[in-house]
C-alpha cells in the first residue's frame, strides 16, 4: 500500500480525527451498554489499530486497558493472517493470548479499503460475568484458568455479517446473565462498526496514502515525545518494591512486586524480574495488563495530551522471565516442566539414519536393489527434513513433512528386506558361495539396520508421533493413548514426573525385541504395534537362525 | 413550522409591545429591543463585574435613547445572565450544610470515584461543594419501593439545625434516599429546618431534582442551595433598579433548557440559570434562521474564548438532562450543545516536536490577541485572520481601537511560521485550518455521531467570531447553506426575546413498558400536569397561549443511559404507550446500530413540559441600506489578491452578493469565500450557499 506522508497541518488534523473516531465508539459502546461495570465504572476501551495490530489511537476510559488490544490484536492477526474477509468480527480474552483477564471480552473487525484491509477497529468491556467458578468470574480464590470462565482463543463470531450462532449460544449457556453479556456484546459491535465507518469516510477524504501516512507520522511523534521524556530523565537506575497480603489464600507467602526502572538510549527499562514468581490463585498478571500499567505510568509523565499508541510502546521495553507474577504460563496443578524439556531433539534419529547409510555401504553390491547414490540421496533427505525441517518436533508436524518422513523410513526398510531376501537365496541356493566373513558381516548388518529402523518405526508411530506426544505433554487436552507401555509412565514412582521415554528407549526396545525376539520393558498395547514386533522379530529369527547354522558350516 | 408530536397549544391575543432583551456576559452586555414596529435596536455596552446591575442598566437606558423610547414603553423585559455560571466556575457559594440519610453523609465527597483527568495524577481533585462537617445524616428511611421502613427522626434533625445555627450556615440541601418516590421525609426535614432557621433558604432534591442516582442528586440540590442567596441577591438588586427606573414588568430569566422564567421562579432555581449563557445563543440562532424559512440547523456560536456548537430539528433544539458545571454533576434540562475551546483569542502553539495546537487556551478580552496591542503577544485565531486580510486594521472590533497588523505578522512569524518553517501567510492559513478541524470535529459528534447527516442542515454563523470561519466550516462538514443573522454578535439577546417561558417538570417513574396500566401513567403525567399548570399560571399576563407535550426516558432493561422520546398527550393509551416504545427502538437503532433480538424496554423518567408563548420574532423588513462606498482588501487565500468590501448597513433586502467577498459590520465581520454567494433576505438576513464547483 503506498503511503504518503502529510505536512505537519494535515498531520494534526488526520491525528484529530482519529483520536474523534476512537472517542466516538465509546459513546456508541457505554450508552448503549448494560453491564454496571461498563456503563457506571467505564471499564472498557475502544481504539482503531493499523493493519499489523499496532495501536494507532483509543478512546480513554480506563488507564488500566491501556495498550492491552494491540497485544490481542496481533495474536488474532497471528491466527487469522490470510483467512480474513469483509464483514467478519473476532472475539478473544485468553490471557495467554494477549489478553487481560477473561471477564474483558476483545472485539475487533477488520477495516476493508477497496478490498483489502487496511486497519482494526477494535473495543475491550469489562462484562459483569462470563461464567466460571464465582459469580462475576473474577475472584482471588480461582486456582487455574479454567476456574475463570469462558475463553475465546480469537475465535471468528461473526463471519461475513453472520453471527456464528453456535458462539451465541455458548455465551448464552455459560454466564450468569446472558441478557447482559449478549448486550454488550452488541454494544462492542456497534462501536466497531462505527469505527469502521468513520474510519472509510476518513480515508474517503484524505485518500488511503495520506491515512496511512497520517498513521505513520502519528505514531512517530509520539515515539519522538516519549523518547524526548526518557532523555531527560536521569540514567540513574532506580528499584522500589512492595507486596501483597498473601496470594489470596490464607496463610500463604506475601507476594513480591519488585521495579527496577532504568532509561537505556530514549527507551524505558521496565524489569520486573524481581517479583515473586506466579502464584496459585487468579491474581496473576498476564503481560498485556503489566505493558498497560507501566504505559499508564510513562503516559501521566507525557500528559494526557499526547495520545496513547504504539509510538510509545516502541520506547517502552519490559523484562518480565515467564512464569514470574506479570507474565504467568499456563498454570497446572502439576508443575509443567520448563518448555525445553519437553521437546526431544531429532539429531539422535538423524545419527542413527546416517549410521544406516554406512551400514549400507558395508553390504555386497548385489544385495543392494538400488544403486548406494539413491540411497545416501534418499537417507541424507531423511535426515534434512528430521534436523532442518523439524529441529524439535514440538508441535503437531504438518502430515505430507510426516508422511515424507514414513516413505523414506520405508525405503530403508525395503531395501534391508531385499539384502535380507538376496542373503536367504544365497544361502537357500548356494550357487553363488559366500565367505564365511562376507555372511557374518552382511548377517550383522542387516540384523543392525533392522534393530534401528525398527527403532525408528516405534519412536515415530508411538502416539502418533514425537510431534504429537511432545505437544500433549504441553497440552493434556491433546493426549491420546500410548501404543507402547513404558514402565516410568505407569509408576511415577520410578520417574520425575518430567520423564518421557525418548529416541534411545525406543531402539533399546527394537534391540530386545531382536535380540530375545520378545519384549523386555516394554508392553505393546495396540494392534500396530504387535504387528510391527512380529515382523522384527521374524526378521531376526530367520537370520539368527539360518545364518548362523550356515555360517557355522562354512567357518 | 409543523408542532411536534404532543403539544397542545391556547390561543390568547396580546397586542404588539417593545421588548427588550439584555444579555450580560463577561465583557459586554448585549442588548436587543424590538419595538412595538418591528424595528431591531442593537447596542454593546462593557460589562461591570463588580456591580452587574449597573452595566445591565447603562445597557437599558441605552437603547431605549437610541429607539427614542420611554421606560414605561416596555412591555416584556428578558434578561440572560452568568451570574450562576461564574459562582459555580470560582466557587464562590454561601456556606451550605447537607442533610441526608444516616450513613451516607460522605455521598459528595465518594461521588462517582470519576478522577476529572485520567493522568493527572498530582493535581488534587476538587472538593465537594459541602465539606464533610456540615453534611448532617439523620435516621429514617424510605425504601425502594417508596415505604417507610424507619421513621424519621426528628431530634436528628433538629440536632443538625443546631449544629448549623453555630456553623453560620447560609443555605441548607436536603437528600434522602428514594425521596422520587416518596418525599415525606424530605417535606417534614425542610419544615423542620424552616421552623428552626427561618431565614435560610432550603432546597430539597424532590423539588429540584426527583430523580433516582443520589449522588447526582446530592450534587445538583446542593448546587441550587449553594447559590440561592447570591442569584436572590441579585435579582433583588436588579429588580429594585428596574423598578426605581419606571419599567413595569416582571423581568424574566434565561435559563439552561432555552426558556425562560419569571424571576420569582430563578429566586427558588437558581441552578436552572448555569447553562444559560450558550442556551440563548442556541435559540437566538435557532429563532434567526426561521425568518428565513430554515428549521433545520447547527448553530455555530463562536465567541473570543469558546465555540458553541448546537442543532436543531425541526426549530427544536434538543435537551439533555444531564450536564456538568466546573466539574459539578447537574441533572437539569439543558439544551444540548458543545462547547469546544476555540474561539477568537485562542492562540495558537507550536510545540518543540512540531504540533501546531489552536486553543483551549484563549488570551481572553486582556490581553487579547496581539493585533489589539493591549500587551498581548501571543499569536491567536484573530492574529491569524489580520494576516490574512480578513480583518482589516481599520475595522474596529465591537467598537474597540483599531487593530495592529504588524504586531498580529509579529506574534504569528516568531509562534507559528518560523518553528514550522512557513511564510507567514501559509502559517495563519494553518492556524485557520487547525481551529476549523477542531470545529468541524464538533460539528460531526452534534451531528452525525447523533444519528444526523450535517447535509440536512443550514449552519447558523452567530456570535462576533461566526461568520469570519462560517464559509470554511460548512466546507469542511458538508453543510450546503450559512445562515447570517443582520446581527450575529448580539444573537443571545435576541434568543432572549425569541423564546418562551418554559418549565421543564419531570420525576422517576420506572416500570417495565410492558406491565404499565395506562391509567397509572396518566395519573402521574396528571400530578406533573397539575405542577406545571400552577407554574404557567403566573405567566398569565404574558403568555400569548399555553403548550403542553409530555415525554419518556426509556432504555432497554439493563441498560444505564436513556432515550428520551415523546409521548402523545393524556389520556395514555396502550396504543400512545407503543408509539413511544417504538420511537424509542428506532432512536436506539439510529444512534447505536443495533436493535436486541428480544424487545424488553422500560420507562425510566416520566416528563412533562409547559410552555407559555410569548410573542413571535417579529422583525420588521430591512428595505433601505446606508450608501456606504465598496472598497477592496488585499486578502490571502492560497495567493494575495484584491477581495471587495462593503459595510452590512448598505445591504437591503434583495440584494445578491458573490464571494470573494468581506462584509464589515458593527458586530462583526463576515468572510464569503470564493465559490460562495448569497442574497439578502427577510430581516437582512444573509443566505449563502456554496457554489457546486469551486
Amino acid at each position: 500500500m503506498t503511503v504518503e506522508i502529510p505536512d505537519a497541518v494535515t498531520q494534526q488534523i488526520l491525528a484529530s480525527g482519529f483520536r474523534h473516531i476512537a472517542e466516538e465508539m465509546a459513546v456508541v459502546e457505554y450508552r448503549s451498554s448494560y453491564s454496571p461495570i461498563i456503563r457506571e465504572m467505564l471499564d472498557f476501551n475502544c481504539g482503531i489499530f493499523g493493519v499489523d495490530g499496532r495501536a494507532i489511537a483509543n478512546s480513554e476510559q480506563i488507564p488500566a486497558l491501556l495498550g492491552v488490544m494491540q497485544f490481542a490484536l496481533e495474536a488474532v492477526i497471528a491466527k487469522w493472517d490470510g483467512r480474513i474477509e469483509l464483514g467478519d468480527a473476532f472475539i478473544t480474552n485468553h490471557p495467554y493470548m494477549g489478553g487481560s483477564h477473561t471477564p474483558d471480552l476483545q472485539v475487533f473487525i477488520p477495516i476493508f479499503y477497496a478490498g483489502a484491509v487496511v486497519a482494526w477497529a477494535g473495543s475491550i468491556a469489562h462484562h459483569i460475568d462470563i461464567g466460571g467458578r464465582f459469580p462475576g468470574t473474577e475472584c482471588a480464590l480461582t486456582t487455574e484458568l479454567f476456574q475463570e470462565g469462558l475463553i475465546f482463543p480469537a475465535v471468528r463470531f461473526v463471519e461475513q455479517g453472520r453471527r456464528v450462532e453456535a458462539i451465541y449460544d455458548m455465551v448464552r449457556a455459560n454466564v450468569r446473565d446472558p441478557a447482559a453479556t449478549l448486550g454488550d456484546l452488541d454494544a462492542q459491535l456497534a462501536a466497531c462498526k462505527r469505527g469502521n465507518q468513520r474510519v472509510g469516510e476518513l480515508i474517503e477524504r484524505y485518500g488511503l496514502p495520506l491515512v496511512l501516512g497520517g498513521i505513520e507520522a502519528l505514531i512517530d511523534e509520539t515515539a519522538r515525545r516519549t523518547e524526548a521524556l526518557f532523555r531527560s530523565w536521569p540514567d540513574t537506575p532506580v528499584e522500589a518494591e512492595g507486596f501483597l497480603d498473601d496470594t489470596g489464600f490464607e496463610g500463604t507467602d506475601p507476594v513480591r512486586v519488585h521495579v527496577r526502572l532504568s532509561v537505556d538510549d530514549g527507551t524505558l527499562v521496565v524489569d520486573l524480574s524481581g517479583s515473586s514468581a506466579q502464584i496459585l490463585s487468579g491474581m496473576n498478571v498476564p503481560i498485556a495488563n503489566a505493558y498497560a500499567a507501566a504505559y499508564f505510568v510513562v503516559r501521566a509523565f507525557l500528559g494526557g495530551s499526547v495520545p496513547h499508541n504504539a509510538g510509545l510502546a516502541s520506547r517502552v521495553r519490559m523484562i518480565i522471565p515467564e512464569g514470574n507474577l506479570f507474565n504467568p504460563v499456563v498454570f497446572r496443578l502439576f508443575p509443567r516442566p520448563p518448555a525445553a524439556a519437553t521437546r526431544e531433539s531429532t539429531l539422535p534419529a538423524a545419527a542413527l539414519v546416517l549410521l544406516t547409510v554406512v551400514l549400507f555401504e558395508l553390504l555386497p553390491a548385489h544385495f543392494k536393489p538400488i544403486p548406494s547414490i539413491f540411497v545416501i540421496s534418499i537417507n541424507v533427505l531423511l535426515v534434512v527434513l528430521l534436523v532442518v525441517l523439524v529441529p524439535h518436533r514440538h508441535r503437531l508436524v504438518e502430515r505430507w513433512q510426516r508422511s515424507l518422513v514414513m516413505v523414506v523410513m520405508a525405503t530403508i526398510s525395503i531395501s534391508n528386506v531385499f539384502a535380507l531376501g538376496q542373503l536367504l537365496q544365497v544361502l537357500l541356493t548356494k550357487n553363488e558361495p559366500l565367505t564365511g566373513r562376507e555372511l557374518i558381516l552382511s548377517a550383522a548388518v542387516i540384523w543392525l539396520t533392522n534393530v534401528i529402523v525398527f527403532g525408528l518405526w516405534y519412536w515415530e508411530l508411538d502416539g502418533g508421533g514425537p510431534g504429537a506426544r511432545a505437544a500433549a505433554r504441553d497440552d493434556p487436552t491433546l493426549k491420546r493413548y500410548p501404543d507402547f507401555q513404558y514402565p516410568q509412565l505407569e509408576n511415577p514412582g520410578l520417574a520425575p514426573p518430567t520423564w518421557f521415554p525418548h529416541l534411545l528407549d525406543y531402539v533399546y526396545f527394537s534391540f530386545t525385541n531382536g535380540a530375545a525376539f520378545s519384549a523386555a520393558d516394554v508392553m505393546p498395547l495396540s494392534h500396530w504395534a504387535k504387528l510391527l514386533m512380529m515382523v522384527q522379530a521374524g526378521v531376526s529369527l530367520l537370520l539368527i537362525v539360518l545364518v548362523t547354522a550356515r555360517a557355522v558350516s562354512v567357518l | 413550522m409543523p408542532r411536534p408530536l404532543g403539544t397542545c397549544r391556547s390561543e390568547r391575543g396580546s397586542s404588539r409591545v417593545s421588548r427588550i432583551g439584555i444579555d450580560v456576559g463577561g465583557s459586554f452586555t448585549d442588548v436587543v429591543m424590538i419595538a412595538d414596529d418591528g424595528k431591531v435596536y442593537v447596542t454593546k455596552v462593557p460589562s461591570t463585574p463588580t456591580q452587574i446591575e449597573a452595566g445591565f442598566m447603562e445597557g437599558l437606558r441605552l437603547v431605549l435613547a437610541i429607539a427614542g423610547a420611554q421606560p414605561a414603553d416596555v412591555g416584556y423585559l428578558a434578561h440572560g445572565t452568568t451570574v450562576a455560571t461564574n459562582a459555580i466556575v470560582q466557587r464562590s457559594f454561601a456556606r451550605t450544610a447537607l442533610v441526608t440519610n444516616w450513613g451516607f453523609t460522605d455521598v459528595l465527597a465518594i461521588g462517582t470515584q470519576m478522577r476529572a483527568s485520567v493522568y493527572d495524577l498530582w493535581t488534587p481533585e476538587a472538593a465537594p461543594l459541602v465539606p464533610r462537617e456540615w453534611c448532617h445524616g439523620v435516621h429514617g428511611r424510605i425504601d425502594a419501593t417508596g415505604s417507610e421502613r424507619e421513621a424519621l427522626n426528628q431530634d436528628d434533625v433538629r440536632a443538625a439545625a443546631q449544629a448549623m445555627r453555630a456553623d453560620g450556615i447560609e443555605a441548607v440541601a436536603v437528600m434522602t434516599l428514594f425521596s422520587f418516590l416518596n418525599p415525606a421525609h424530605e417535606r417534614l426535614i425542610g419544615d423542620i429546618l424552616r421552623a428552626e432557621l427561618p431565614d435560610v433558604p432550603i432546597t430539597l432534591s424532590c423539588d429540584v431534582v426527583p430523580e433516582f442516582r443520589e449522588y447526582v442528586r446530592a450534587a445538583t440540590t446542593v448546587a441550587n442551595a449553594a447559590l440561592l442567596p447570591l442569584v436572590g441577591a441579585y435579582i433583588n438588586a436588579v429588580e429594585n433598579e428596574i423598578d426605581a427606573f419606571g419599567v413595569g414588568v416582571p423581568l424574566h430569566l434565561m435559563q439552561s433548557n432555552g426558556g425562560v422564567t419569571p424571576s420569582t421562579h430563578a429566586r427558588s432555581l437558581p441552578i436552572a440559570l448555569a447553562a444559560s449563557g450558550p442556551a440563548a445563543g442556541v435559540i437566538g440562532g435557532a429563532r434567526l434562521a426561521e425568518l428565513v424559512n430554515e428549521d433545520n440547523v447547527i448553530t455555530f456560536d463562536m465567541g473570543g474564548t469558546t465555540t458553541d456548537i448546537g442543532l436543531v430539528k425541526g426549530g427544536q433544539p434538543d435537551l439533555r438532562f444531564t450536564g456538568t458545571a466546573a466539574g459539578n454533576p447537574i441533572n437539569l434540562p439543558q439544551i444540548d450543545l458543545l462547547s469546544i475551546g476555540a474561539g477568537g483569542g485562542s492562540i495558537a502553539t507550536v510545540d518543540q516536536f512540531g504540533a501546531l495546537t489552536v486553543g483551549p487556551d484563549s488570551a481572553g478580552a486582556e490581553p487579547g490577541p496581539a493585533a489589539y496591542g493591549f500587551g498581548g503577544t501571543r499569536a491567536t485565531i484573530t492574529d491569524a485572520n489580520v494576516v490574512l486580510g480578513t480583518l482589516s486594521e481599520d475595522c474596529r472590533l465591537a467598537g474597540r481601537l483599531a487593530l495592529d497588523r504588524d504586531l498580529a505578522i509579529a506574534a504569528v512569524t516568531r509562534d507559528v511560521a518560523e518553528p514550522l518553517g512557513l511564510p507567514v501567510e501559509e502559517a495563519a492559513s494553518a492556524i485557520l485550518r487547525i481551529a476549523n478541524v477542531n470545529m468541524a470535529n464538533a460539528v460531526r459528534v452534534m451531528s452525525v455521531a447523533r444519528g444526523q447527516d450535517p447535509r440536512d442542515y443550514a449552519l447558523v454563523a452567530i456570535g462576533g467570531a461566526g461568520p469570519m470561519q462560517a464559509c470554511a466550516l460548512a466546507a469542511e462538514v458538508g453543510i450546503p447553506r450559512v445562515i447570517i443573522p443582520r446581527h450575529p454578535g448580539v444573537a443571545a439577546a435576541f434568543g432572549l426575546l425569541a423564546t418562551d417561558i418554559r418549565h421543564d417538570l419531570r420525576r422517576t417513574w420506572r416500570r417495565a413498558t410492558a406491565a404499565i396500566t395506562p391509567a397509572d401513567l396518566d395519573a402521574e403525567l396528571a400530578r406533573l400536569e397539575d405542577e406545571v399548570g400552577a407554574l404557567l399560571a403566573d405567566s398569565a399576563a404574558v403568555s400569548l397561549g399555553d403548550e403542553l407535550s409530555f415525554e419518556l426516558d426509556m432504555r432497554y432493561r439493563g441498560q444505564a443511559y436513556n432515550l428520551t422520546v415523546p409521548l402523545a398527550l393524556r389520556p395514555v393509551t396502550v396504543a400512545t404507550i407503543a408509539a413511544a416504545e417504538q420511537a424509542f427502538i428506532d432512536e436506539h437503532q439510529l444512534l447505536y446500530d443495533y436493535t436486541p433480538p428480544v424487545i424488553e424496554t422500560e420507562i425510566v423518567t416520566i416528563r412533562v413540559r409547559g410552555l407559555a408563548r410569548t410573542e413571535s420574532v417579529g422583525i420588521a423588513p430591512i428595505t433601505t441600506g446606508d450608501a456606504l462606498p465598496a472598497t477592496t482588501q488585499r486578502v490571502y487565500d492560497g495567493a494575495w489578491g484584491d477581495w471587495a468590501k462593503i459595510h452590512r448597513d448598505a445591504l437591503v433586502e434583495g440584494a445578491a452578493i458573490t464571494g470573494p467577498l468581506i462584509i464589515e459590520q458593527d458586530d462583526s465581520t463576515v468572510v464569503v469565500h470564493r465559490g460562495w454567494s448569497g442574497t439578502v433576505r427577510a430581516g437582512g438576513t444573509l443566505v449563502l450557499v456554496q457554489e457546486a464547483a469551486v
